[in-house]
């Protein structure tokens, strides 16, 4: 199958970096930081492919590099090396780290969406979570306003947010509601991928239950790839048919989901496996 | 006959790190070939293995080393443990069924949507899906008071049956069975025996684990019989043996 999304040998450096960790893999590096010139290795030598309609997860602690991919492949971050590739775009042929501002901003609006865990980055605080999804259709060229009307009340009933609170700010939302309106957003123009940061930390067992269900349902739906971090392995297990696990900022096991829950290969994915599956 | 399965010097040892590495022999050098439409059962004590083979196949768990061809039709073959993730989830959607010794419900979701989501997530309409999944409920014997209930609160030999269902669903051309009959009162298990025969008699290939001999028996054309995976299995055996005697003599 033909991949939707392809990252390259993925690297992103906080610091000057040095020839040391610059190198792929990155020499004599026994965690997240170059011994030569303690530059942060955030993550390197991140290569996988996407096909159209799967969830892909990523696991690992915290720190290990998870939502610098994420950001990486958003464009919110601009990546130290390596490369990705976009189906929908010059038709996977041009690397999406090179573009222009403008396209970049495309890409953005138009043909990824995200849903942080924390709504403070995912929303607008100043206009209505109505607001919020018509803001999306908006920069993406619609121009009718009964039609941004539609589409946004049908999504936002779709994703299950009460009507009587679609002109409410955002900081007047429980935080299961705010995640529902991030949902609504990153889907909104109908992207191929959406990319999930957590989605559901921070939210109590039994919304965190219903905001799954609604991911679960609408990668269904929409046949929408996804792309989803997680420390969670139950979240992931009930999600993801393949996943990836990072740890200091490389991977170092991939799989389909059963088989690295049930036969971790890799010391680190023994230890995650066994905490936090009974 | 056409061959369906070739497993080659199949091997599978754990390595657990969080014991220091220790190695644990699931089972060694395993050879066999089963022919499209046949049956083979696999006969084995506890801990030789059975199961891994199985979960090996269906890559739920990684091979040590060792070569699986899996062929079609037209006299193609592939190499399951050569093929990259997606596409052995595409081999696991069209053309292989695994029926686990345990049950996972998915959390949530109703006896129904379990049933027919292999058939909606290949773009099957939902009223098609509920008509094929109705006849096997009645097949299966699932009353229709328990088709919008969630699985999880189940009964044992319940969840089996819809493990089986949503496997068979989908008619896959190779079905892995791990004891499908393990948790079933004596009636419900006849019914499973009947529908297996019945999946023989539509030339659907089988790999079958069974602890009743006499259900390995009547339903096997071939059987594979699995040997302790290694001296050292046999020596923990014999301790532990050992160790329940001396316990049996302390408490007398």
């Amino acid at each position: 199958m033909t991949p939707l999304l392809s990252v390259r040998n993925l690297k992103k450096i906080y610091g000057r970096g040095c020839p040391n960790c610059l190198s792929s893999p990155p020499r004599e590096c026994q965690d997240n930081r170059c011994p030569r010139c303690a530059a942060i290795i955030a993550c390197s030598d991140i290569s996988f492919d996407v096909v159209p309609g799967e969830v892909l997860g990523i696991v690992g602690e915290s720190g290990s590099g998870k939502s610098t991919i994420l950001n990486c492949i958003n464009l919110t971050l601009s990546a130290t090396g390596g490369q990705i590739f976009y189906g929908h775009f010059a038709e996977g042929t041009r690397d999406i780290l090179m573009v222009d501002a403008q396209t970049r901003r495309t890409l953005q609006n138009i043909h990824f969406g995200i849903v942080y865990q924390n709504p403070q980055l995912g929303l607008n605080f100043q206009v209505s979570g109505e607001g919020n999804v018509a803001e999306r259709m908006l920069v993406a060229g619609h121009t009718h306003f009964g039609q941004i009307q539609t589409n946004v009340h049908q999504l936002l009933q779709r994703v299950e947010l009460p009507p009587s609170r679609y002109k409410d700010l955002p900081n007047a939302y429980s935080g299961g509601m705010q995640q529902r309106v991030q949902i609504a957003k990153a889907l909104i123009n109908e992207p191929a991928i959406i990319l999930l940061d957590e989605p559901t930390g921070g939210l109590d067992v039994s919304v965190q239950a219903r905001i799954l269900d609604l991911i679960r349902s609408i990668s269904r739906e929409f046949k929408v790839a996804m792309v989803m971090v997680s420390h969670d392995m139950q979240v992931i297990r009930l999600l993801c048919q393949r996943i990836i696990v990072m740890k200091h900022g490389r991977i170092i096991e991939s799989g389909l989901t059963d088989r690295v829950i049930d036969d971790p290969r890799e010391a680190y994915t023994q230890t995650l496996v066994h905490s936090t599956i009974q | 006959m056409a061959t369906h399965l070739e497993v080659n010097q199949l091997t599978k040892r754990f390595k657990l790190h969080i014991l220091e590495g220790k190695e644990i022999v699931a089972f060694q050098d395993i050879s066999f070939r089963i022919d499209r439409g046949r049956f083979l059962g696999i006969s084995g004590k506890s801990g030789y293995g059975k199961s891994s083979l199985i979960k090996c196949i269906y890559r739920n768990y990684d091979i040590t080393a060792g070569e699986i061809w899996l062929h079609d039709e037209t006299g193609g073959r592939v190499d399951l443990t050569q093929i990259s993730d997606i596409e052995m989830l595409a081999i696991r959607h069209r053309r292989m069924g695994y029926v686990s010794q345990f049950f996972q419900p998915i959390p949530r979701v109703t006896t129904m949507n379990v049933v027919i989501e292999p058939l909606i997530d290949k773009g099957w309409e939902r009223e098609r899906a509920m008509v094929r999944a109705k006849s096997l409920f009645q097949l299966f014997d699932i009353p229709a008071n328990l088709w919008d209930a969630y699985p999880s609160t189940f009964s044992g030999g319940e969840k089996q049956r819809i493990n089986l269902m949503r496997t068979l669903i989908d008619c896959p051309e190779l079905l892995l069975l791990d004891e499908p009959t393990a948790s079933l009162d004596r009636n419900n298990r006849e019914i499973i025996l009947s529908i297996i025969q019945e999946l023989k008699r539509q030339q659907i290939t089988m790999i079958g684990i069974f602890h009743n001999p006499d259900e390995l028996a009547l339903l096997s054309d071939e059987i594979l019989s699995l040997e302790r995976p290694g001296e050292e299995g046999n020596a923990a055996n014999d301790n532990r043996l050992a160790t329940a005697a001396r316990f049996a003599f302390q408490v007398g």
